[in-house]
């Protein structure tokens, strides 16, 4: 398998930017999640590496070859569309033939592909169906038979398990995963869904408005993120405002959440996950620790979203772990010990509020 | 019980909201053609002009008498010429039409549909003035040198095709754009993707796809020029051998309602014939 090299693409639609500056590398048999909310160009860049998107500027280069200016049918990428773009008026067999056709590969060679690629997918007995007899999920799996028939070097993903239902879309995934990593396919792979992403990839590039605001591993980006736009997408966090000062950050409601602040500039904002403010007996011994009010409760089985009310006037919302036996009782109205760990306490760059 | 009593009652709402409808489609379509069936099956006297029998002898005349062979086969090739031709010239704008993302879109649509606002008739008085042997086309053949004498163009087949085309071209552009705006053009994405040239991806997947609405849209052309009246009488002249004209000939200067009559139903099944046929020879590959 090959790699895919992107340096400072850029995609322009008149005055605006769909793609801006982009540099982007996926090594062999690596699963890169392109993820970012709608709108902010994901797609784009997915079919620049298609061939799609005639680009403004920047190069494209696949096993190290420059393709930035080569047509689409002439690229090898495999690429399976958001809505799946099965052939309608061919049967499933037809469909995952029709590269092996194209590249003039036909006979006993082709069936046998195409049965083995069909029997990848777990759809061996479905050759003769048409698209329009299978369900959503069979649908996607052929349209993945039908790009990796031809061996790719690079295979693209958009969106791949948006129109499949939630029960679907974890097993689905996996098996995509698994697939990926038995072939060694080099992927890139868009979503705006961070569950997906955090689930499927080795590595997570986090676009916003055309450009990347931060990669690495999905452990990298939810322990680390770089700004609050990163922190925010990605899982929820608490956001105090407030000021930095030398023990660690003052909210405006007047809370101290002591932290290494230690050269940080004064006009960042506070993220704490709720996951790492800790309710009950546990908090009080902990270094930021204060007595809040519970605002509300929302039980969600496994845990509860619990909201506290801070005598300053701050709220922060809490993931509490629900066990049974558990001596920790939670009603709204009482007041409760809460505390954080001055690690769990993150100054993060403010690119939400000011302009962007 | 009160679960049919309660049924009854809508269905006879339901009927009771139609019926007017119902009754004028019954009284404006169903009822003429039901007099004009009995009238083919009526016999024609020139002093009763129609007597009330019942025989088949309009129905004889017309398969016995080779004049009529040649109506009706003149009308089936100028009707499928027209639509053909359409065809290949509407496509390529009709194409552009659903692909543009000019802002002046709604604008071209309105240039497509404004012959249609100009009458038949007023359309073929323009063609004449272009065909006539001192038309534009003649004067201009005969300033070049490429001809000598003006070549006879208006009241031929050729002048009747190329009226017909241009009275139903705005039917079939709108008709092809439609079809074309509803294909997801990622399918086509697809077939690129997989190694398909334009070409491939043109004829293996688009064209496959858009067939039943192109078929659709050639029924409905089809019917239309089968059934052309005005185009074919000032572009081939008042004697042109095509179905319309000639059964309203035997009407206005023959009063012969009866074998008028009969003129019509068997350009209405010629018309269910071939159109079925047409459309059985090209879905037999698909399913
Ligand atoms: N052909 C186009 N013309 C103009 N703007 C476009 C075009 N295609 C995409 N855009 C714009 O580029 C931005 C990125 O789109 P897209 O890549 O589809 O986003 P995503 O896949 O991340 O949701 C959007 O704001 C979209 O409106
Ligand atoms: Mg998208």
């Amino acid at each position: 398998m090959a790699d895919l090299n992107i340096r400072n693409l850029q995609k322009d639609y008149g005055d605006f930017s769909a793609v801006d500056g982009v540099s982007l590398t996926a090594g062999a048999s690596e699963l890169v999640a392109l993820l970012g909310p709608s709108g902010c160009g994901k797609t784009t860049l997915l079919r620049s590496i298609a061939g799609f998107v005639p680009v403004t500027a920047g190069q494209i280069e696949i096993n190290g070859k420059d393709v930035t200016r080569l047509a689409p049918n002439k690229r090898n990428t495999g690429m399976v569309f958001q809505n799946y773009a099965l052939f309608p008026h061919l049967t499933v067999e037809k469909n995952v033939g029709f590269g092996l056709e194209m590249r003039g590969i036909s006979g006993a060679e082709a069936d046998k592909r195409i049965a083995e690629a069909l029997e990848l997918v777990s759809l061996g007995a479905y050759g003769h169906r048409y698209p329009k007899e299978l369900s959503g999920g069979q649908q996607q799996r052929v349209a993945v038979a039908r790009a990796l028939v031809v061996n790719p070097d690079v295979f693209l993903l958009d969106e791949p398990l948006s129109n499949l239902d939630a029960k679907l879309r974890q097993s689905v995934g996996m098996q995509l995963r698994d697939l990926q990593k038995s072939l060694g396919l080099t992927t890139v792979f868009v979503t705006h869904d961070q569950k997906e992403a955090l689930m499927m990839a080795d590595r997570l590039v986090i676009m916003r408005a055309g450009k990347i605001v931060q990669e690495g591993s999905a452990e990298e980006l939810y322990d680390a993120p770089a700004s609050y736009f990163v922190a925010d997408f990605l899982g929820h966090s608490n956001v105090v405002s407030g000021k930095v000062t030398p023990e660690g950050f003052l909210s405006t409601g007047g809370t101290m959440f002591r932290c290494d602040s230690a050269g940080m500039p004064a006009d960042r904002v506070m993220t704490l996950r709720p996951e790492n403010l800790i309710l009950g007996p546990a908090a009080v011994a902990l270094p930021n620790s204060f007595e809040a009010r519970i605002q509300s409760i929302t039980y969600l089985g496994a845990q509860s979203e619990v909201t506290l009310s801070l005598p300053g006037g701050d709220q922060l919302t809490a993931t509490h772990q629900n066990r049974t036996g558990d001596s920790l009782t939670l009603r709204v109205g009482d007041m409760i010990s809460a505390g954080c760990l001055p690690e769990a306490v993150r100054l993060l760059v403010d690119d939400m509020t000011t302009a962007h | 019980m009160t679960v049919s009593k309660i049924n009854i009652r809508q269905i006879g709402a339901a009927t009771g909201l139609l019926s007017p409808a119902t009754l004028l489609v019954l009284g404006s379509l169903v009822l003429p053609m039901l007099i004009l069936l009995r009238y083919s099956f009526n016999a024609y006297d020139p002093m009763l002009l129609m007597r009330e029998t019942f025989t088949l002898e309009n129905y004889v005349r017309f398969f016995a008498e080779p004049y009529f062979h040649t109506v009706i086969l003149t009308t089936l090739a100028v009707a499928l010429g027209a639509t053909i031709g359409s065809i290949i010239l509407g496509f390529p704008i009709a194409y552009f039409l659903a692909r543009t993302q000019s802002r002046f879109k709604s604008f071209l649509v309105v240039l497509v549909i404004f012959p249609l606002l100009v009458g038949n008739v007023v359309r073929a008085a323009g063609w004449i003035t272009l065909f006539g042997t001192r038309g534009v086309v003649n004067v201009t053949l005969m300033n070049l040198g490429i001809i000598s004498q003006p070549i006879e163009i208006m009241y031929t087949d050729f002048a009747v095709v190329i009226g017909t085309l241009s009275v139903v071209l705005p039917f079939m552009i709108l008709t092809l754009q439609g079809v074309i705006e509803n294909v997801d053009f990622s399918i086509v994405d697809a077939a690129l993707n997989l190694g398909a040239s334009r070409y491939k991806a043109f004829t293996r997947i688009f064209l496959p796809m858009i067939m039943p609405g192109v078929l659709a849209g050639f029924v409905l052309i089809f019917i239309l020029c089968m059934n052309a009246y005005a185009t074919p009488y000032l572009l081939g002249g008042p004697g042109y051998k095509m179905m319309a004209p000639t059964l309203y000939n035997q009407i206005s200067s023959v009063a012969n309602w009866p074998f008028a009559s009969a003129l019509a139903f068997i350009l209405m099944a010629v018309t269910v014939i071939s159109t079925l046929l047409v459309t059985r020879l090209t879905t037999r590959r698909r399913r």
